[in-house]
């Protein structure tokens, strides 16, 4: 380094043992190194003068701005400036969203797929098909149970529809009757 | 960033999960008759006349046109009809033409298995059956004498809400 002294420390090293960053073992050596060699010391106090100096022009520099000018500047910019659209503001928020969001939502929809996909496919394997659906099924017919009648001639019959039954009664004095088909 | 704005960005992707699963996860609810909740039937009924002589099928009878078909008669016409939504216990009365007044009476005695079961009576003719009618299944009483013909009595029943339409 083109700063190293002898006593082998650089300018940046004693900058930072000035802020009191320094590492504890790098502190211990560099307060050892100060209490024997006097260059050292010298180096330290002109850096101490330089800061000293550069605190007096900044704080001089802070005194002569008037600050409350500068922030009634900025307040007043801010209160002319008029509110974004909504669309505006809506696509910024979304895009936001979806720029620093976008694990999150990948995984929510993954996790919605995933559940409708779990809960939704069962059920449609399991889902028996309705015997009704087909009218040469059995439980397609109408049942008749039971049948009183004073009628001479009852009959019960099933029409090729399957979904339609006959329940045909004779009146008493009836000549004729139909024919079943 | 407020709290209220990061809950907000949250919140929408775990909704975004929850509403699916948790609308997927409702089972469909039962049938009333299994649920024992107020069943409720269609009832349609229909009075036709019968007869020999030619004529045809009423438009209003096309439902019914292949089973009217397979019938010994030439034309058959709609004579009155009901659309009727009836409960358990809940009966039902048409007059009919013959002699005399004639009633048949449509008495719903609720769900037996799939089937809605009805009490049909036809009290001037000492007719009674128990019938199980599937949904959007018909049962044509026929026989009684009206003109040279007869008169059929066409019930058929739909499970209202229960059953898929046809």
């Amino acid at each position: 380094m083109g700063d190293q002294r002898q006593h082998g420390f650089d300018d940046a090293t004693l900058e930072r043992f000035l802020d009191g960053a320094l590492p504890a073992a790098q502190e211990r050596a560099v307060t050892a190194a100060l209490e024997r060699d006097a260059e050292l010391r010298q180096q330290v106090d002109d850096m101490l003068a330089m800061r000293a100096l550069l605190k007096q022009d900044l704080d001089q520099a802070g005194a002569d701005v008037d600050w409350r000018a500068f922030a009634n500047q900025v307040v007043a910019r801010c209160e002319s400036t008029a509110p974004l659209p909504w669309g505006v503001r809506l696509r910024s928020w979304l895009g936001e969203v979806f720029t620093y969001r976008k694990p999150v939502w990948v995984s929510s929809l993954v996790v919605a797929a995933a559940a409708t996909a779990v809960l939704l496919i069962p059920r449609l394997i399991d889902q028996p098909p309705d015997p009704r659906l087909a009218d040469n099924s059995p439980d397609a017919a109408v049942e008749v149970g039971s049948l009183e009648t004073s009628s001479t001639m009852a009959m019960v019959y099933q029409l090729p529809s399957s979904r339609t039954t006959v329940i045909w009664i004779a009146e008493p004095g009836d000549s004729e009757e139909p024919d079943s088909p | 960033m407020t709290h209220a704005v990061r809950i907000v960005r949250w919140l929408v992707p775990v909704l975004l999960v929850a509403l699916p699963a948790v609308g997927l996860a409702q089972e469909p609810p039962p049938p009333a008759a299994a649920s024992g909740a107020a069943e409720a039937y269609g009832l349609d009924i229909r009075i036709i006349s019968a007869q020999p002589t030619p004529g045809g099928i009423d438009p209003t009878l096309q439902r019914y046109a292949a089973d009217l078909k397979a019938m010994p008669y030439k034309s058959f016409k709609l004579l009155d009809e009901q659309s009727k939504e009836i409960k358990k216990n809940e009966t039902v009365s048409m007059q009919f033409p013959g002699p005399g007044k004639r009633f048949l009476s449509v008495t719903a005695t609720g769900f037996k298995g799939d089937k809605l079961g009805l009490d049909l009576a036809i009290d001037a003719l000492n007719f009674k059956t128990t019938v199980r009618i599937p949904s959007n299944g018909t049962l044509i009483v026929g026989g009684p004498r009206h003109d040279k013909g007869v008169i059929l009595l066409a019930i058929t029943a739909r499970n209202l809400g229960n059953t898929p339409a046809r």
